[in-house]
């Protein structure tokens, strides 16, 4: 029998299978997976995608609006502005996938060691996360910056401090939920060890929640990536970052709007791409469903 | 047992406030350099005999703990130190900033909530509809555009194409009360976005799960009309989630002001913490810094505290 003839209740085996077959049937969640890809290529290969150089002068070109030389126009110093959005994408993804990912490790192994050792380890992290959420995500890392000063990496590792007690949360509360199962205390009946219950039980069955909190995060890491590019805080120009891309756009929104506009239709749709893609996995891996 | 959560939130919230304090100051101990060699970068040439009097004078010669509770001392008693700039007091100047922007966060709170109640409401009965799509693709877009980028927008169209609103400045309202509103509009306007999506996308979700519920199917039964179940049954239980969501994201209002400030030119505390990050002003910069954190801190107990009270399941063990 076709696969195209099975009727809708029949449900794969696997768990991941499954969610997958879920995550295809919802079309925003796919348009969100396109979108994504669609970034991640103009990143990968961003030059040879580009039309000119995202860093070269072009003073004949100066300040014009799109035109079929130029689609979406050129800046003060007539850089092209189609070429500085896709370069853009590879500041703008590597800084969030970066520090989503430093975020992640520590935040992760926090939260691990929180839900699955409770009592003083617990309190003593929470307390800890306590601290750091008790900034708007955004102040924390400009007040990292504003100690550390700007740069690719010192950007980096503000947004993953920033993010780092929200994935201690999350893990935390995964871990809690599947710490509480009856496989979890077959295999603490059996003998194994708390290593080994960790890697092989706990943590793989937590992956779902997690996952979908990776997703979401990247839409913020990027939004929080261009907001502290837009203060003056991040990468240095002449770097192509997006936020930076609109604020030197700003004085001359008059002359040629485009300069920012273009750049902030770039992150809009990296955002709404991870945006959909999470809210997509979640329903897609939702424990409801059941696993 | 109403007060004991209470208590426990409040004790919580404070120890996370001196938290904040510890880490502020400690971040103060890493930037290269100490407050005197601040000061001479300033003041030009000063002998090594006299560097090491204004250390003494400034308390740098104590133990590190020392340093760090007459700091924490001054601060309770409202000192922040004095800006390496302008000589005045750090406090002083928090004072005459944060309503700015209290007020910004409350225009936006404000905008956000008549944007986001009727149309989340009106996607919800109108389910699958025009008005629906139109509901999602806002939420969609304002939950993904940037509200620096949105501001811009704003600009353009309603400063620099119709005039309506100025593109910058600020007016206080003892100068004019109308100029003072014109010139938030925009710049609250541009905040809400983010707030008005969530409030829009909860509003919406919460209602329909209500709505598929028996006791809804009850009120119809008993002849009730459409409006008066809506009113009446659905929308006080759909409330309570919106108000959980509303809280959570108010504090982030507070954020988002210090972009916004920093954009339209005004007068804030955000602002005022990125001058004096582009300045070195670190007195100003950590006064901010912690007044902000501060009061994010007691805006989210506000509202656990206000959960406690609109709905009496929820309570905090």
């Amino acid at each position: 029998m076709s696969a195209a003839s099975q009727p809708e209740f029949a449900v794969p085996r696997s768990p991941a299978r499954r969610a997958a077959q879920l995550f295809f049937r919802t079309p925003s969640g796919v348009v969100g997976l396109a979108l994504v890809l669609l970034v991640i290529i103009c990143a990968i290969f961003a030059a040879q995608i580009s039309p000119y150089d995202p860093v070269q002068y072009l003073p004949a070109d100066r300040m014009q609006g799109p035109s079929v030389r130029h689609w979406l126009g050129t800046d003060l110093y007539g850089r092209d502005l189609l070429s500085r959005v896709i370069y853009g994408s590879r500041i703008s993804l590597s800084v969030s996938v970066l520090s989503v990912s430093f975020a992640l490790i520590v935040g992760g192994l926090l939260g691990a060691l929180a839900g699955f050792y409770l009592k003083w380890v617990d309190t003593l992290i929470m307390r800890l996360t306590d601290v750091l959420l008790a900034f708007p995500a955004i102040l924390l890392a400009i007040a990292l910056l504003a100690f550390l000063g700007g740069g690719f990496w010192n950007l980096t590792l503000a947004i993953a401090v920033a993010f780092t007690a929200p994935f201690a949360r999350v893990v935390r509360a995964a871990v809690l939920r599947s710490r509480d199962t009856m496989f979890v205390e077959a295999s603490t009946a059996l003998g194994a060890s708390d290593t080994r219950l960790l890697w092989r039980h706990v943590l793989p069955n937590s992956l779902g929640p997690i996952l979908v909190e990776v997703t979401l995060r990247l839409a913020y890491a990027i939004l929080g990536e261009a907001a502290l590019s837009f203060l003056g805080l991040g990468t240095q120009p002449p770097a192509p970052a997006w936020g930076q891309m609109i604020a030197d756009g700003r004085p001359f929104l008059e002359l040629n709007a485009w300069i920012s506009v273009a750049p902030g239709l770039a992150i809009m749709v990296t955002v709404l791409g991870f945006n959909l893609l999470g809210d997509a996995l979640r329903d897609a891996l939702d424990p409801r469903l059941g696993r | 047992m109403t007060g004991g959560w209470l208590v426990r939130r409040v004790l919580l919230a404070l120890l996370a406030a001196f938290g904040v304090g510890v880490l502020v100051f400690t971040l103060l101990r890493l930037i290269p350099g100490d407050v005197v060699t601040q000061l001479i970068g300033l003041e030009g040439n000063v002998s090594a005999a006299q560097q090491a009097e204004m250390r003494r004078l400034f308390g740098l010669d104590q133990p590190i703990w020392m340093q760090f509770l007459s700091w924490f001392g001054a601060l309770l008693r409202g000192d922040f130190g004095v800006s390496l700039r302008t000589d005045r007091p750090v406090f002083a100047d928090l004072l005459l900033r944060f309503p700015v922007t209290l007020q910004l966060s409350a225009m936006a709170l404000l905008f956000a909530l008549l944007v986001g109640l009727p149309l989340g409401i009106l996607a919800a009965l109108k389910r699958g509809k025009a008005a629906d799509l139109i509901s999602s693709s806002f939420v969609l877009v304002g939950l993904a555009a940037p509200e620096f980028w949105l501001a811009i927008l704003l600009i353009l169209l309603f400063s620099l194409n119709l005039g309506w609103f100025p593109p910058n400045g600020y007016v206080s309202p003892g100068e004019s009360l109308i100029g003072n509103l014109k010139s938030l509009f925009l710049p609250a306007l541009a905040l809400s976005f983010g707030l008005a999506a969530a409030t829009t996308r909860i509003v919406r979700a919460s209602l329909l799960d209500v709505l598929s519920q028996d006791f809804i199917r009850t009120a119809r039964a008993k002849g009730l009309s459409g409006g008066a179940v809506v009113i009446r049954h659905a929308l006080r239980n759909a409330l309570i989630p919106v108000i959980t969501v509303i809280g959570l994201q108010v504090g982030n209002l507070l954020g988002g002001a210090v972009i916004i400030e920093q954009l339209f030119g005004l007068p804030g505390i955000g602002r005022f913490a990125l001058e004096g990050i582009n300045l070195r002003d670190y007195p100003v910069v950590q006064g901010a810094v912690l007044w902000i954190a501060v009061s994010y801190v007691l805006v989210n107990v506000v509202v656990d505290v206000l959960y406690g009270v609109i709905d009496s399941r929820v309570r905090y063990s």
